[in-house]
């Protein structure tokens, strides 16, 4: 029996504590639990636009169907658009916007789709082709929170929600630590993050919720959503911190949750500020010289000199990553004049995906 | 770490090598040699060198304690040799007193010790102290997590030992996390009961990386910088100077200076946990595992853990205390699970302030009695038997 109702016939253990629940009370419990968290957060405000990050994968699918049920329960009096991104990789992301676009007729909701090759002239294949699968992570990252944000300021919104979980949460915090990152330390486990002087926030409504959970959910609502995993296979050092993970979660289930808790706790030491010469600032007249040399011609420093999107260096770092690219991309057009590269990607993507 | 046999030492140019350590091959002397300069590193301070005359009196008390464990050796044979070093100067007077503390109820492996190194017992001041982990045991209470999470704190008439307390938890890794907690409390109630100003703890670099992320996962990760960053903390009242001189040396190396020290036999060897099932296993055995699979492949790993943790401070704000572990609360962790639980129940309170961490331990609906008030100074000094054998 339902611990909950104690009317209806259990049907599942809820991953989080275990509690014996039937169909109804558990979408109760989990929709209610991601309304109080927006709430709390004060997520959204009436009339706002907001886009949801869309993959088609079941954490951004649960995603859309779930604020589309809470702002019409709840009244948030929120537009919600999807946003979608087309990396280009051929035999995932075109299968996955496939299931977007039945989405959009499902919950019927505006799509937009933003691609890589319109924003930078690369697809991910091309992107690998190029410089293998070892960094395909990297580049794909970058270029997508990217792509989300000139998405988003393409529609007029302010405001992405993705569909990142309590999982994804715990994971990048034992990475941060792993990898020794401390600008991200301190500020992983914020549901909203914004980037000083950008116009887009981003929001996590899942960070607290479980990976399994979701994946219930979609199950019983029986949610049409993507599972097939990326092509690309993830970095192998996030691969062995998965490992890590899924072992925890064997001695210590609630471990997500207590990573998240300590993640939330986690404050840098002031650094010591070291005395140096100060001289007087001329207002006006200031002019930054790089260490390279080369000197700032922008006052406020935090533009792309190329492409203007945000950035702490010169260049960003997508443009960083892409003239790399184009370096490269120069000197294998000679060597695949006999095939051409749209060709060449195709023929290498069928080779990969031949079986015997 | 192996190398071949017509390598040379690098550093004497003479001896054969006998370990490959960070891309640099050693001979044992030079090995030992190095290592123990890292250790002099972090004791450099002024207060451990060596004295003249009449300043015996400023000389600081160090506890050192030995768990025979590998690190915890390798220190007390580094600190030895430092001390005979610091004695070679016939009118020097040693910098500082050690005083070994074991833990526990293996007196035998320590009269092995004294015997091994007796030719140097003779030389330096070095105490011996044995203490039973039962002293840990007073004061016990239940204290019990409501579905709503709330604390209650109930009496309790029983008497239990300690291992009846800790049989209370039934995850092996709750009942690791507080035997390690109650050792660790007894030795610093023994430092205050053997009026040690400094605690030395042979914690390896490997160990500390291995804490930092262990504490995260349980949920302790506002402890780190309390719990693992050298240098003062109150204690009853009074300052503690805890100093991990091994923070600079990985557990592989220590091994290898173990095995040319000749201290193997000495080493109390914990029961393999490789063939365990992972679900058997405590977090800080998964995630020892973890660090040492990936190694071999990714060297850095283990220093960029422990680099991150030096830079972790006390996050701000008044705090209470646990009263199980008497670590500091900075987010209430019943406010913190409500906001994320759909039948919570605000209106029911806690009687006292419980951790996150043990909450987990102690389990939502659970209860356990354990020692909940940590002991004044005086009653210390008072109560604690030490079979004081110097």
């Amino acid at each position: 029996m339902c611990e909950r109702c104690e009317a209806s016939k259990a049907v599942m253990r809820r991953p989080k504590n275990l509690q014996k629940l039937c169909k109804e009370c558990f979408f109760h419990v989990f929709e209610t639990e991601i309304h109080l968290t927006i709430e709390k957060e004060k997520l959204f405000y009436p009339g706002e636009k907001v886009a949801i990050g869309a993959s088609g994968g079941k954490d951004s699918t649960v995603l859309a169907s779930i604020l589309k049920t809470l702002n019409e329960r709840y009244n948030y009096r929120v537009h919600l658009v999807l946003l979608s991104i087309d990396e280009g990789i051929v035999g995932y992301r075109d299968d996955s916007l496939a299931t977007v676009k039945r989405n959009q007729q499902q919950y019927e909701m505006p799509l937009e789709i933003v691609s890589y090759k319109d924003l930078y002239n690369w697809t991910m294949d091309e992107i690998v082709s190029c410089s293998g699968m070892k960094s395909s992570c990297t580049y794909c990252g970058v270029l997508r929170r990217q792509a989300l944000d000139r998405g988003a300021m393409k529609l007029g919104i302010n405001h992405v929600v993705t569909g990142h979980n309590a999982d994804d949460m715990a994971e990048t915090v034992l990475m941060n630590l792993l990898r020794g990152d401390t600008a991200r330390l301190e500020s992983s486990t914020n549901i909203t993050t914004k980037s000083t002087g950008s116009p887009i926030k981003r929001s996590k409504p899942f960070k607290y919720c479980y990976q399994k959970e979701i994946v219930l959910y979609a199950h019983y609502k029986k949610l049409d959503y993507f599972s097939t995993e990326c092509t690309y296979a993830p970095e192998a050092f996030r691969g062995t911190a998965r490992v890590l993970m899924k072992n925890l979660e064997s001695v210590r289930p609630s471990c997500i949750l207590d990573i998240i808790y300590s993640g939330e706790h986690f404050k840098l030491k002031q650094r010591k500020k070291r005395p140096g010469p100060q001289k007087p600032a001329i207002q006006g007249q200031e002019t930054e010289i790089r260490s390279d040399g080369s000197v700032s011609l922008q006052n406020d420093g935090n533009r792309c000199e190329k492409c203007g999107y945000l950035s702490t260096n010169k260049i960003c770092k997508a443009c960083l990553l892409l003239q790399g690219l184009e370096s490269s991309r120069a000197k294998l057009a000679i060597a695949a004049e006999a095939v051409p590269k749209v060709e060449e990607d195709q023929l290498q993507h069928r080779l990969q995906h031949l079986s015997f | 770490m192996e190398c071949s046999l017509d390598d040379v030492c690098n550093r004497c140019k003479k001896e054969p090598c006998l370990v490959v350590s960070r891309k640099d091959h050693f001979c044992a002397a030079c090995f030992k040699k190095f290592l123990c300069t890292k250790q002099r590193k972090q004791m450099q301070d002024e207060k451990f060198k060596v004295k003249f005359g009449n300043s015996r009196a400023e000389r600081p008390r160090v506890l050192l304690p030995l768990s025979y464990g590998s690190s915890s050796l390798a220190l007390f044979d580094m600190v030895i040799s430092h001390l005979e070093e610091q004695c070679q100067n016939e009118r020097a007077v040693q910098g500082y007193v050690l005083v070994v503390l074991h833990v526990g109820e293996d007196t035998a492996r320590m009269e092995l010790l004294r015997r091994k190194y007796s030719h140097v017992l003779e030389k330096v001041e070095v105490e011996f102290v044995t203490v039973d982990p039962a002293v840990f045991v007073r004061d016990l209470a239940k204290v019990a997590v409501t579905e709503e999470y709330a604390v209650r704190r109930t009496e309790n008439s029983e008497s239990l030992s300690l291992q009846e307390l800790l049989l209370q938890f039934e995850s092996r890794s709750s009942r690791q996390d507080f035997w390690q907690q109650a050792v660790q409390e007894v030795v610093f109630r023994s430092a205050v009961a053997q009026s040690c100003s400094v605690v030395i703890f042979g914690h390896s670099m490997s160990r500390l990386a291995e804490e930092t992320l262990a504490l995260t996962v349980k949920g302790r990760g506002s402890e780190t910088a309390h719990r693992l960053t050298d240098g003062n903390m109150d204690y009853v009242g009074g300052a503690l100077h805890v100093i991990r001189p091994l923070r600079d040396v990985l557990a592989s190396e220590i091994k290898a200076y173990v095995r040319f020290c000749g201290l193997q036999e000495m080493v109390a060897t914990e029961a393999s946990v490789k063939h365990k099932s992972a679900k058997n296993k405590t977090v800080n055995e998964l995630v020892r595992e973890y660090f040492e699979t990936v190694e071999s492949e990714y060297p850095e790993v283990i220093s960029t853990v422990v680099k991150i943790g030096t830079k972790l401070d006390s996050p701000q704000g008044a705090a209470q205390q646990c009263i199980l572990c008497h670590e500091a609360i900075y987010r209430d962790p019943k406010t913190w699970l409500e906001q994320m639980s759909e039948s919570a129940n605000k209106q029911a309170q806690s009687d006292v302030p419980l951790c996150y961490g043990c909450l987990v331990d102690v389990g939502v609906g659970g209860g356990a009695v354990w020692p909940v008030r940590r002991p004044s100074k005086e009653e210390i000094l008072a109560e604690y038997i030490l079979d004081n054998e110097i």
